[in-house]
């Protein structure tokens, strides 16, 4: 029963991981129609910036969070405007180039810190000690911060009127051109703003996951899973992807190798798509 | 009854395309559906052929019910043929190869490892070919046909595919009256013999072409009849024809 | 005369590259022809994608999966050759598996390294095809699957090597007959070549007959083929296996050649050179995935120890490059150009180029 009870509350925190390292990719993804194959590598970049910023400058950790998203949204900024831009409705190419962009992003980072894992302190070393659980405060933060951001986001879209701009910008260009609305300013901001997310997501999960030049690769799978469960237009349907995904395989991870778990959730997912092929939540299209 | 739409509604998000409509069609028949632009003619000929699938109602083609069924069972099985709104080729393929694709009887995994172009199979493309005028374009891409000529292309291919129900999705759309008129013809003499579902416009196309006329209008039926019948029924007048001077496409 | 004038440069391009494959042997030392017989099984394996992704449009991230899965079946069976390898036994455990059992005859491991690949691919293609998984989603799997083989294989020490590969495969190679004789690295050379030859007539049929036909179809328009009495999924599936096998039998073919197999070469970094390959020469050819299969790994083998670790970032920038202003791949290009003029020179009739990469 503890076993458990501290499994779903680990689980907790792999959603809130999850869901970080995803929501960028499903906003790029649903807003623009782009797949960013370089996400994973956004937010292996955010992580490296992180640990610079604490390890060389000692900045504090909230600065270098910030850092980390300031950097990965020049970046992402940069990449739109010469990449992506060039190959919007292009689905082949834009996946190859932003292919080669993780490759290249991957080896400088390798050639720069070389191979090895980056070590970078816990931020909150407090823990909320509950009977035989122990909580950390930092996984706790994590929640909070991923529900801040979802709700943000969602709040940021349906809400303002920049995200309504980015909804109609999605639905009927050529009309938001007419309105004099500036579309190419708004992909711009779109793509950065998903790249900025993936900084935070990539200096939040720093301390508690190792940081390695290839570390994108295994957050990129994830978030695609993620994605495929959730749908792809939907950032609460990707919450509650991360929270299914990440739930069962932490739950399931407690009673036998992590690696069997997660052949088995992919197996599962396949299934459900097999049957359900809109995906579990909210997908509208699945292109 | 050969093919009976029972109750037949299509929806999109709520929306009812198409609502409750009832419809018998027999063999052989030629069949005219028209109506104002979102009338939902489309939709029914989707779910015909397997393109949307019906929210409810059933489409009864010699008492089976097709409603629901995978565009390539209702082709492979049924029997059901179909030419788009706005012809849809393949691109990268001659005309000949097009119509060859399209050739019936070929079409299983096995057949096409070991396909050959015999001279019987030759003859049965040259003769379509010669129905459709496109004999001296067999070697060319679509993309350097004119419109009417790739609508012909697409009719073509139906007549390769060689299905006992033919539905044509607008198939004098951007033709000009000499080629529209030919189309025409086309569809009285090469598919005298099968059950044809036309949707169209051109009022004088249907006058050459069609018995019974079906006038689809908000997703229902409004009138039903002989071309006669339905030019002068005074409710067809309001909705559609006298809109018809716009110009629907 | 006419005939001739007709054949399209990139035959010409393969020719030479066979011509120049057969004389290799004869003009440089050993060491060479092992590094150039491992570059001919890289050569099949990129026909075998481009199988998939030139013709059905069906681009795939963890292609080298089947190769992996492949040179897996044929390494384990060389390395059980003399008794338990080395890595089996220090995992604890002291005879040999039962599902290892079929693998000690190298025949039927032989067979089983093509198999098995196109097992798993009809049971995966049907999932995703008939699923009507389409475009990135397809993709996504696909990428998704390479990195969980590759987390199992690395967990699976004891019955893979784990992260530090096959080793002692070389004894097991040597206990190998063929007509009586031993089969040298040279015979093993010959024999990817003529795999090689055979394989790529292979592609240049199936790119020729209805089966191919269709599959093109399907890649340029899917939608509309529904409505001619096909079924996609099946023929997506069928291609997703045929490919396989071509991958497969290339992995096992590594295996004599290389004498060594690992994650290395079957993972997800693999997987991406075998995308590189492509995007570099050009799908849709066959001889595009050859060249960008020989260009890529001679500059790398010439070049890395030149460069280091910058040898990849260059080979990224330039795969970069490619894809936004040659997206066509050098041998598409080259192809598409001798098209361009023989209409321009003949006809001066308008030419559209129509988009042959219809979905991923
Ligand atoms: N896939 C779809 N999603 C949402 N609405 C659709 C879809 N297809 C058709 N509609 C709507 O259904 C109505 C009927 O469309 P359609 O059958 O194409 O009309 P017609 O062919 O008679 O011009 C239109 O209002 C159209 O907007
Ligand atoms: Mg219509």
């Amino acid at each position: 029963m503890e076993l458990l009870v501290s499994q779903i509350i680990n689980g907790l925190t792999n959603t809130a991981v999850l869901f970080l390292a995803a929501s960028g990719l499903v906003i790029i993804f649903g807003l623009l129609d782009v797949v960013n194959m370089a996400h994973g590598e956004f937010i292996m970049l955010g992580a490296y910036s992180a640990c610079v910023s604490i390890n060389q400058f000692h900045f504090p950790f909230i600065i270098a969070v910030l850092t980390a998203a300031v950097f990965t949204g020049i970046i992402g900024a940069i990449t739109e405007k010469f990449i992506i831009r060039r190959l919007y409705g292009r689905v082949a190419e834009t996946l190859l180039a932003t292919f080669a962009l993780s490759y290249i992003f991957q080896q400088t980072i390798r050639s720069i810190f070389g191979p090895e894992d980056q070590l970078m302190a816990l931020p909150i070393n407090a823990a909320l000690n509950m009977g035989n659980i122990v909580i950390p405060i930092y996984n706790l933060l994590l929640i909070v911060v991923s529900i801040l951001i979802l709700a943000g986001t969602m709040l940021m879209l349906t809400k303002t009127k920049f995200g309504m701009q980015i909804r109609a910008n999605v639905q009927n260009r050529t009309m938001v051109q007419c309105l004099g609305v500036d579309s190419q300013k708004i992909d711009n901001i779109t793509f950065t703003y998903g790249s900025m997310l993936a900084g935070i997501a990539g200096a939040l999960i720093a301390p508690i996951k190792s940081v390695t030049p290839d570390m994108g690769l295994s957050y990129i799978v994830d978030s695609f899973l993620v994605v495929v469960l959730g749908g792809l237009n939907s950032i609460f349907g990707s919450f509650l992807g991360s929270f299914v995904i990440s739930e069962s395989s932490t739950v399931m991870a407690g009673y036998m190798s992590e690696i069997t778990a997660k052949l088995l959730i992919f197996i599962i997912i396949i299934i459900i798509i097999r049957f359900k092929p809109q995906g579990l939540f909210f997908a509208k299209d699945k292109r | 009854m050969f093919l009976e739409l029972k109750n037949l509604t299509a929806e999109f998000n709520g929306f009812k395309a198409v609502d409750k409509i009832n419809m018998v069609i027999e063999k052989g028949e030629t069949r005219v559906i028209i109506g104002p632009n979102g009338a939902g003619k489309t939709t029914v000929i989707d779910m015909l052929t397997g393109k949307t699938k019906p929210a409810d109602g059933e489409i009864l083609l010699e008492g089976n019910n097709l409603a629901g069924k995978t565009p390539y069972e209702i082709s492979d099985k049924y029997k059901i043929g179909r030419k788009f709104q706005g012809p849809n080729v393949f691109d990268n393929m001659t005309v000949y190869e097009n119509l060859e694709v399209a050739l019936s009887g070929h079409n299983k995994l096995l057949q096409t490892f070991f396909f050959r172009r015999t001279s019987t199979i030759k003859k049965r493309i040259y003769n379509i070919l010669e129905k459709i005028n496109l004999v001296t374009q067999k070697e060319m891409l679509p993309c350097f046909l004119s419109h009417g000529q790739r609508q012909w292309l697409e009719m073509g291919m139906i007549l390769a595919q060689d299905p006992d129900i033919i539905t044509l999705d607008e198939p004098a759309a951007g033709m000009t009256d000499d080629e529209t008129y030919k189309t025409g013809e086309m569809i009285k003499e090469i598919m005298h013999d099968k059950t044809v579902i036309v949707v169209e416009h051109d009022m004088d196309f249907i006058k050459q072409i069609a018995k019974t006329v079906t006038v689809l209008n908000q997703g229902k039926i409004l009138a039903e009849g002989t071309y006669d019948e339905i030019s002068h029924n005074p409710e067809v007048i309001k909705v559609y024809l006298k809109t018809d001077d716009e110009g629907p496409v | 005369m006419s005939k001739l004038k007709n054949i399209t440069v990139d035959k010409y391009i393969a020719l030479a590259i066979f011509i120049m494959l057969l004389i290799i042997p004869f003009v440089s030392s050993l060491y060479s022809v092992q590094i150039f017989g491992k570059f001919i099984t890289y050569i099949i394996l990129a026909l075998g994608l481009d199988i998939l992704w030139g013709e059905a449009g069906l681009m795939n991230l963890g292609f080298a999966i089947f190769f992996g899965i492949g040179s897996y079946i044929f390494g384990i069976s060389m390395a059980i050759q003399k008794g338990l390898p080395a890595f089996m036994s220090f995992g604890g455990i002291t005879e040999l598996p039962w599902f290892f059992a079929p693998l000690q005859n190298p025949a039927s491991a032989i067979i089983l390294s093509v198999a098995v690949p196109i097992i798993i691919a009809l049971l995966l293609g049907y999932f995703i095809f008939k699923s009507q998984i389409k475009g990135v989603f397809y993709n996504i799997i696909t990428l998704a699957f390479v990195a969980l083989f590759e987390l199992f294989i690395v967990n699976q020490q004891t019955y893979t090597g784990g992260a530090s590969g096959i080793n002692g495969i070389a004894t097991g190679v040597m206990t190998l007959r063929l007509f009586g004789s031993k089969i040298t690295i040279i015979d093993w050379y010959y024999i990817a070549f003529i795999s090689l030859i055979f394989i790529y007539l292979f592609c240049l049929w199936l790119h020729k007959i209805r089966f191919g036909q269709i599959i093109h179809a399907i890649r340029d328009n899917e939608p509309r083929v529904q409505f001619l009495s096909y079924d996609p999924a099946v023929f997506k599936t069928v291609t997703f296996a045929i490919s396989a096998a071509v991958a497969g039998y290339a992995g096992m073919l590594y295996v004599p050649i290389a004498s060594f197999v690992s994650i290395d070469s079957s993972g997800v970094m693999f997987s991406t050179m075998v995308i590189i390959w492509l995007a570099v020469g050009g799908r849709g050819n066959f001889t595009g995935a050859m060249v960008g299969a020989l260009l890529v790994n001679f500059l790398q083998n010439t070049l890395s120890g030149i460069f280091g670790g910058m040898w990849q970032i260059i080979l990224g920038i330039c795969l970069l490059l490619i894809v936004m202003l040659m997206p066509k791949g050098l041998i598409g290009s080259l192809v598409e150009w001798q098209y361009m003029r023989r209409v321009h020179g003949s006809e001066k009739k308008e030419t559209k180029i129509t988009n042959r990469e219809a979905e991923v």
